[in-house]
């Protein structure tokens, strides 16, 4: 099991008002799974996800990432779980606007202190997957929208994740271009990669084998698709 | 799962960084540095003057001869609140003292008569230097100061005698008088007027804080007194018509304190002061002059101190400023570090190393400004003026200093930010 969730909260104290982003989600998720979450706008998806990428922790219950309790980890212990096994990719992309794209995506593994001949060269591996090896020297300015969020997936992917996290990754893209990234995160999960991503569009959610549906802080539903075999390389 | 990586495998590229981010600010990290670059500029450009200085002393100290022991109306220091009446009018001394020193004094080996004037000026055919002191001084003076005659000779007790108008110059005022391979020593000049033979040249000595051997004229004190007596408005340190002040030399370095105390004995009791009466002269060796010295230098690097340390403070707080300005700015840069793997200590190092080059490229830029401004009064003056090495060291870290002091509050801001909270700061 990757992902084990039991009874999870996480509540928001604004002054005197206690808002309950999460209330009591139980979450299992095995390995290599395409996981699509979803549910209306202020339902606790964002929330999930950051606890999942331990971004945030839970205020209270027990989220197990590779048999570790996360919930008792120091701040420079999550750092590292982040740089090991969570790959992220924002909505906002959230590149360094000042960084070619081969530093953009080598920035995971600087802080794992990997060496930098070694750095660079995964890097531009991670980026020819994602189709930009003649974008490498490119700064976020000088690339579309669309190939922002590939080089944003390429750093995701660089230091080998066990789960890739998107959260909304086509909400500020076209409908084509969002296409085109989701072909992207569908060969990443069949490489063998866990893929979780939120989103609000059922065409995109269509792409995952899983669908979990939030509301008011709960999952509402959990439905499994059957993975096609044509599906699978 | 594996182990975070060593933070000391990491600073290399958060150097690469830090630099990155500066040079996307260019302009406006320079501003910022002002500070610290005028801080550093002026410890650099005063640390190489006072370096001037301390060259200038310790070449006239063993031109001098660091033995000698000076017989003067008062001691030189500073004077709060002016120049104290009593001191004024007190008598210097007449040359039957220096024959007394010279008789009673076992420890002493040497006295010699010196008498000056200044604003003299000498002339050789057309040509002239002005602006000069006269000494007026005797034989004994070449032992006691340690004088050479370079080329020609010494004034001779004779001509002290006779009143000669012979005069012995120094390689300056050679070169203002004669043109280049004129032997001077027999020549006629004229001081204010007045001819005189020229019997010798002094060896250069070089430049002196307390007056450049080189540019003096010394001709005998009793043809100063015949000729240029001071005048009634003289300056209250030149000695009075008649009077003279003494230099003397102990017969050896070690014997010096009982020349001193053997000294002010012989005068008192020329004087006729009481047991217990204070004394009405001073007799001082050039731990004096060095005490003098170091007061003075001391004084000069209080303030260099407290100026630099306005600027440097005034630096600092503009780093601060200019660091919290951009941890704000890079919110989302920090969630995004953060986010990918990022330490607390990683982000906190990043900010103090930008910090911390920030003031020391400020300092890099202090050091040299004041080094040029000390070139620049070396060309101008005469003044050897130079930079230690141990002031550009010093400036230079305690600029990388001021960084690190005044970047910590910055960067520890910077890695506290919640990493959910910085993601979505817009
Ligand atoms: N930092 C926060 N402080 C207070 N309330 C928050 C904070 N973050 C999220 N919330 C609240 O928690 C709930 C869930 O938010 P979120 O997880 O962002 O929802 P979603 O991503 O599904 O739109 C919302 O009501 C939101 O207002
Ligand atoms: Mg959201």
């Amino acid at each position: 099991m990757l992902i084990h969730m039991r009874d999870l909260h996480r509540v928001y104290e604004l002054g005197a008002e206690k808002v309950h982003a999460l209330a009591g989600v139980d979450l299992d998720i095995e390995r290599n799974e395409y996981v699509a979450i979803m549910g209306p706008s202020g339902s606790g998806k964002s929330t999930l996800m950051n606890i999942i990428g331990c971004l945030d922790t839970p205020t209270r219950g027990s989220y197990v990432l590779k048999e570790q309790e996360i919930g008792t980890l120091s701040d420079d212990e999550l750092a590292r779980i982040r740089n090991q096994e969570i790959g992220f990719v924002f909505q906002t992309f959230n590149l360094l606007a000042r960084a070619d794209a081969l530093h953009n995506v080598e920035l995971p593994l600087v802080y794992a202190g990997i060496r930098h001949e070694e750095r660079r060269r995964r890097a531009r591996e991670a980026l020819e997957l994602v189709g930009l090896g003649d974008r490498m020297k490119h700064r976020p300015n000088e690339l579309s929208g669309g190939q922002r969020q590939r080089v944003a997936i390429a750093r995701a992917l660089v230091n080998k994740p066990s789960i890739i996290l998107a959260d909304e990754p086509t909400g500020n893209l076209d409908t084509a271009t969002g296409e085109d990234i989701m072909a992207s995160f569908e060969r990443i999960w069949q490489q063998g990669n866990t893929v979780i991503l939120v989103t609000h569009e059922a065409d995109i959610a269509k792409h995952a084998h899983r669908a979990v549906r939030m509301r008011d802080g709960r999952i509402e539903s959990d439905v499994r698709t059957p993975i096609t075999t044509a599906a699978r390389p | 799962m594996r182990p975070a990586p060593p933070l000391l495998r990491l600073v290399g590229s958060i150097f690469a960084m830090s630099g990155g981010s500066l040079r996307a600010h260019r302009m406006r990290s320079l501003l910022t540095t002002l500070g610290v670059v005028v801080g550093v500029a002026t410890v650099v450009a005063m640390a190489s003057i006072i370096e001037g200085f301390n060259q200038t002393v310790k070449t006239s100290i063993s031109s001098f001869g660091s033995h000698v022991i000076y017989i003067r109306k008062f001691r030189p220091g500073f004077y709060v609140g002016g120049f104290p009446d009593s001191l004024r009018h007190r008598h210097a001394f007449i040359p039957e003292d220096a024959e007394a020193i010279r008789r009673l004094c076992p420890d002493v080996a040497e006295v010699a008569i010196i008498a000056f004037t200044e604003g003299a000026t000498v002339q050789y055919r057309g040509r002239s230097s002005s602006g000069l002191q006269v000494i007026g001084s005797d034989p004994q003076i070449q032992v006691v100061n340690v004088y050479d005659p370079g080329i020609g000779r010494f004034i001779t007790s004779e001509e002290v005698q006779h009143r000669s108008q012979v005069i012995v110059i120094g390689r300056d005022i050679r070169d203002a008088l004669f043109v280049r391979g004129e032997n001077p020593i027999g020549r006629m000049v004229h001081l204010n007027g007045i001819p005189f033979r020229v019997i010798g040249e002094l060896e250069p000595k070089g430049r002196s804080l307390f007056g450049n051997p080189d540019e003096l004229v010394t001709i005998p004190y009793t043809t100063l007194d015949k000729y240029f007596p001071p005048p009634d408005n003289a300056p209250f340190y030149v000695p009075a018509r008649g009077e003279c002040y003494l230099n003397a030399v102990a017969v050896s370095p070690e014997r010096n304190g009982a020349a001193v105390d053997q000294i002010i004995e012989v005068l008192r009791r020329r004087r006729g002061l009481r047991a217990g009466a204070p004394s009405n002269f001073e007799v001082f060796t050039e731990d004096a002059l060095a005490d003098l010295y170091n007061q003075l230098t001391g004084a000069t690097y209080m303030v260099m101190i407290l100026i630099s340390s306005i600027a440097l403070l005034v630096g600092g707080i503009g780093v601060m400023n200019i660091m919290l300005v951009a941890v704000t700015e890079r919110t989302r840069e920090i969630g995004l570090r953060k986010a990918v793997g990022a330490r607390r200590v990683t982000v906190l190092l990043q900010f103090l190393i930008e910090a911390a080059a920030l003031t020391g490229i400020g300092g890099l830029i202090g050091i040299g400004l004041g080094a040029g401004v000390a070139q620049l009064v070396r060309v101008l003056s005469k003044l050897p003026a130079h930079t230690p090495l141990w002031a550009v060291i010093v400036a230079f870290f305690f600029s990388v200093g001021v960084g690190l002091f005044f970047g910590l509050y910055p960067a520890v801001r910077a890695s506290r930010l919640d990493p959910v909270e910085a993601l979505r700061w817009e």
